[in-house]
């Protein structure tokens, strides 16, 4: 049986035997996925292939401790989760620990690149734009605020499941998620009303 | 009407789909036009954040991963036993003869010898590299059983007897290393390694079985003081340091 063949089970158990080739199978089939995650939850395409390769690394360490009635993709889900905040809290730390010398160009206010209310819609339209601005407004989310935004609403997952993936408790978690949202809607609502 | 107006609160519930308040929300939101308007933005925004497309990588970028990951992969630990290290780096081996050599006076940090020829000079350089390598390796195995410590599953208790063995064996190198790097007047390096060595030692002596409160101890140590990001530092600095002169190397270390 070719790796293209086998079930995500099969796979699983193959790999765990120590067959490379079905590892193989396993990247393969959610390494792109992987990589929307992290790119949803770092924010640029360098980082989010970190995420990437490290998520890999530490699943094929822990194969051995993955039992194998739970789901797999989830599973990975959860290091992938665990690997962008590691990410994002390094660079933090290390964007801290730098002196600033100065303001960076780069790192423009939100608020000044916020278009004037008379913007015309035309201009919003350009997806550019926009996803310059949604990655600034999800840049000041917190690192749990953002992770439990980008399960919920890009992946679909359940409170239940969030909460298991960030250790909190249903509660916590739909709070986290509501924050979230609301501070999106604090960063974007000019741009999105200027744009209905 | 028969409630007040909807919470922002409940409204992100009710666009998630969150059961138990779609049908009573379904009615209110049918008559209170503020409350349509309330949704309407809200949708708007979120909208807004889906349509920030992700790039799509490369119809090829699952080979890629996989070529980028392959050599990263080592056997996990329930396959082979950490003896089976390739023979060069069959540690501590390396370190003794690298401080048998340096204590031997045969390599020292004052700058070589101007009449000595240049052999001196390559023979250092040479030892130098091969520090800087087997540091690097050295770095790279303590990092992994630290991270399999911080991320080991929690529980009750916690067994941690494969991560103190491999602690225990990295904790010797640790301090060969260490004492040649100070040797070789890298004492950067070898303030680095003391502090990695006393982590390494805390994992090693703590006991198989932890409790849950201990266990998160000692994880919170490891994660403490950004102590990953500077071993990953460390490392990639001696990665490049093997390639560089020896005056750079201890300059920078």
């Amino acid at each position: 049986m070719s790796r293209m063949e086998w079930t995500e089970q099969q796979a699983v158990a193959q790999a765990r035997g120590g067959d490379p080739e079905a590892f193989r199978a396993l990247v393969e089939r959610h390494s792109r996925s992987l990589f929307r995650l992290g790119y949803r939850m770092t924010g640029n395409e360098h980082d989010a292939e970190e995420v990437v390769q490290e998520t890999l690394l530490r699943a094929y360490r822990r194969l051995g401790r993955f039992e194998q009635r739970a789901n797999f993709g989830t599973w990975l889900y959860r290091i992938a989760v665990n690997c962008a905040l590691d990410l994002r809290r390094a660079k933090k730390r290390e964007e801290s620990r730098r002196e600033a010398p100065g303001p960076d160009p780069e790192a423009e206010s939100s608020l000044d690149s916020i278009p004037a209310a008379g913007a015309s819609p035309e201009r919003l339209a350009i997806s550019s734009e926009i996803r310059r601005e949604v990655s600034l407004a999800m840049d000041r989310l917190t690192d749990a605020e953002r992770a439990a935004f980008v399960l919920r609403h890009f992946e679909g997952h359940s409170i239940e499941e969030i909460g298991a993936t960030l250790g909190l408790a249903a509660s916590a978690t739909k709070n986290t998620i509501f924050r979230a949202v609301q501070k999106l809607r604090g960063s974007l609502a000019p741009l999105a009303s200027a744009a209905r | 009407m028969t409630r007040n107006h909807i919470l922002e609160e409940e409204l992100v519930a009710y666009h998630y789909g969150e059961a138990g308040v779609r049908a009573e929300l379904d009615a209110h939101l049918a008559e209170c036009a503020e409350c349509r308007e309330s949704y309407a933005a809200l949708r708007g925004v979120l909208a807004m954040v889906s349509a920030a497309e992700v790039p799509e990588p490369s119809a090829d970028y699952e080979r890629r991963v996989w070529q980028r990951l392959e050599p990263r992969l080592e056997k996990p630990r329930w396959w082979k036993s950490l003896a089976a290290r390739p023979a060069w780096l069959a540690v501590p081996a390396v370190a003794a003869l690298l401080l048998a050599a340096f204590l031997g006076g045969r390599l020292t940090t004052r700058p070589a010898d101007p009449t000595g020829g240049s052999g001196a000079a390559v023979n250092q350089a040479a030892r130098e590299r091969l520090l800087m390598l087997a540091v690097g390796d050295h770095i790279e195995r303590s990092e992994r059983v630290l991270t399999e410590v911080a991320n080991a599953p929690g529980g009750r208790s916690v067994n941690l007897a494969a991560e103190q063995q491999w602690a225990g064996e990295l904790v010797s190198d640790s301090r060969l290393y260490r004492q040649t790097a100070r040797q070789a007047g890298m004492g950067g390096l070898a303030n680095q390694l003391d502090e990695l060595e006393r982590i390494l030692l805390e994992v090693a002596r703590s006991p198989e079985k932890i409790s849950a409160q201990e266990f998160e101890m000692l994880r919170r140590r490891i994660l403490a003081r950004d102590l990953m990001f500077r071993l990953r530092v460390m490392r990639s600095q001696a990665e490049e340091r093997a390639r560089v002169t020896p005056e750079r190397t201890r300059r920078e270390f």
